[in-house]
């Protein structure tokens, strides 16, 4: 609790970080991962056959995921970091602490890639014939080698947020990277990714070959090819997964049990995943068998079931992590399992250093006597619950007790019962972090957010006071007590 | 009923694709998952020992078709159809007729029955291609 709370109460801060992180994956995962090998094949291919036209399409290809990955893919890249340290600094400064080295040796390989893809791409034309092709193909590869490294990395770290594995009792580098969820999520991504690259090729080589027929036949073929080898891989990487999902959920969950919700999904993930794939297989068949009748939309159909199963998939796997951010370390609301109990003893707000102050909307009809009683029940708020909820917008904590307790005036009681024993009704929910004062607080703050529908404002447009016992005189006395204390004591 | 003759007789295999797709509704309509199995199973068996006599043929004429490129090339598509009219039979037999499941197996099936048809055609027609003009 030693930083500035930032929300957003519209779409919630769990919305803006899925939407960047959804769109940085799609474009990683098909224009970078799955693409590279894909472009460096086919330049290959058309050196093998002295084929100029394939070389053309290859190069073509590459300058759209040139473009995209070094504008869109590398702004979502740092929009991550931006948008989870914003949001849960805490988790990622526990994972900053695990993962230094792995961070670093991924930002390396990152730089090496990025080098890679301006080398490759700038020296194209340059690099066109005799050794310097066979040099330039082999950076191809080079890059495609570095851009999956990276992503094998980075699927280390969110296997471990999932399931830590051994890594609470022997907390080293080594034990954490090879946390459970890792390899069969790798295992998973990596045809995945290469699958969503030949769907993405297959629709640029339509956009491409307009003027030339066969070239469009045989490129689209081979896309097809593509595809239909990377299925059945991500068929059995999606199986995997799937098998270890339920023991990583088992093993966050402190009751055992396994939600209604959760097996829906779980169910629903399989069905999705192989119903996806039919479709996709399909359109590669048909573009296999006849290329010449393919239209420049029918890529777009397997694409946007790539889209949907990556979606859902990331869906279950922050589900699964639930009710941690870092599984059975870190509660969902940034605060660590080995500080429930101070917490619980001394309240929330005693070891909050900053408080959200209310704006003239969000205390609208309020009394003066009340404003008090609710900036407290707000930072409350703020403290255990912004990070998945808001106010009033997307999942939305009004909404979910409406859903309880109907549109008629809530019963504070009921409320401070509820959030008491939620994690108990609802394992996927963390248990309250704070003391009896701050439920009966949140309760009536609660009760506020019903009658008033104004945003809650976070950090970033309130501002922030600091709590009066963290101010630098406060500090500066309660160090000077402290010292007295010792030389008392000595 | 004149044009639909003179379109089917244009390229043989199109009457057998139709009769694989009459096939298929007739086994649907009928709504037993067993025989439906039982059938279907045959279809497919006769259609992919065709489709397999032809790559095989092609196969032994074909030099490339050492290449992994080629050889994918080759197997996978027939291969990948068989399993998928598999998969639609599997979706048949573990469903009441009418339900979502099993109209869903046999578009597999049926679409997968009519790409092995076109499968066997092609290499008999000497139309599948291993790789793009050599």
């Amino acid at each position: 609790m030693d930083f500035p709370i930032f929300h957003l109460d519209l779409l919630g801060n769990r919305g803006l970080i899925a939407i960047i992180a959804i769109l940085h994956v799609l474009i990683n995962h098909g224009l970078a991962v799955g693409m590279m090998p894909l472009v460096a094949a086919m330049e290959w291919y058309g050196h093998k056959k002295q084929d100029a036209r394939w070389d053309q399409l290859a190069y073509k290809i590459l300058f759209v995921c040139f473009l995209i990955t070094t504008t869109v893919g590398a702004l979502t890249g740092v929009g991550i970091w931006l948008s989870v340290s914003l949001v849960n600094p805490y988790s990622i400064a526990s994972l900053i602490r695990v993962f230094f080295w792995g961070w670093f040796i991924e930002w390396l390989v990152f730089i090496t890639e990025v080098v890679l893809i301006v080398a490759y791409t700038l020296t194209w034309k340059k690099w066109s014939t005799g050794t310097a092709k066979v040099r330039h193909i082999k950076l191809g590869f080079a890059l495609g080698f570095f851009s999956w490294v990276t992503m094998a990395i980075i699927v280390s770290i969110l296997g471990f947020m999932m399931d830590p594995g051994n890594w609470l009792t022997d907390r080293s580098l080594l034990v954490g990277f090879t946390n459970p969820m890792y390899l069969p999520q790798l295992a998973f991504r990596t045809p995945l990714a290469l699958m969503e690259a030949g769907v993405i090729a297959m629709f640029l080589t339509l956009c491409f070959t307009r003027k030339d027929p066969e070239l469009r036949t045989n490129a689209i073929r081979a896309a097809g090819l593509w595809i239909m080898i990377f299925a059945p891989l991500m068929l059995v990487g999606g199986w995997w997964y799937y098998s270890k999902v339920p023991e990583a959920m088992a093993a966050n969950l402190s009751v055992g049990l396994l939600t209604l919700q959760f097996t829906e999904w779980h169910d629903l993930l399989i069905k999705v995943i192989v119903g996806s794939l039919a479709l996709i297989l399909i359109v590669a068949q048909f573009a296999i068998y006849r290329p010449n009748r393919v239209p420049r939309w029918l890529p777009l159909v397997p694409l946007a079931a790539i889209i949907w199963m990556t979606g859902h998939f990331e869906r279950v796997r922050e589900f699964v992590r639930k009710p941690y951010v870092i599984g059975r370390y870190m509660y969902a609301n940034g605060i660590r399992v080995d500080d429930y109990p101070l917490l619980q003893r001394d309240g929330l707000l005693a070891h909050a250093t900053y408080s959200t102050p209310l704006t003239r909307a969000e205390i609208g009809k309020a009394q003066p006597a009340q404003i008090p009683q609710l900036q407290q029940g707000k930072d409350v708020f703020m403290i255990a619950c912004s990070r998945c909820h808001t106010g009033n917008g997307v999942n939305s904590v009004t909404g979910q007790f409406r859903r309880m307790m109907g549109d008629g005036k809530w019963d504070p009681a009921a409320i401070q019962a509820y959030l008491a024993n939620m994690h108990d009704a609802q394992p996927f929910m963390p248990p309250f972090p704070g003391n009896q004062n701050d439920l009966k607080l949140l309760g009536g703050y609660m009760l506020h957010l019903q009658a008033n529908e104004a945003p809650i404002a976070g950090g970033q447009s309130a501002g922030v006071t600091v709590n009066p016992a963290y101010t630098a005189e406060a500090m500066k006395a309660a160090r000077s007590k402290e010292t007295a204390a010792k030389e008392i004591t000595r | 009923m004149y044009r639909l003759a003179r379109w089917l007789g244009e390229r043989p295999y199109r009457s057998i694709a139709l009769n694989v797709v009459m096939l298929t509704a007739l086994l649907a309509l009928i709504g037993q998952p067993q025989l439906f199995l039982m059938i279907g199973s045959i279809m497919i068996a006769v259609l992919a020992l065709a489709g397999l006599r032809g790559t095989l043929a092609r196969w032994r004429r074909s030099r490339d078709a050492s290449h992994p490129y080629e050889l994918a090339y080759l197997w996978a598509p027939g291969a990948t159809a068989i399993i998928l009219a598999g998969l639609g039979l599997w979706l048949i037999l573990g469903a009441e007729a009418g339900s979502p499941s099993y109209i869903l197996g046999t578009i597999f099936f049926g679409f997968e029955a009519w790409l092995l048809v076109l499968l066997g055609a092609d290499l008999r027609a000497n139309r599948a291609e291993i790789v793009e003009a050599r």
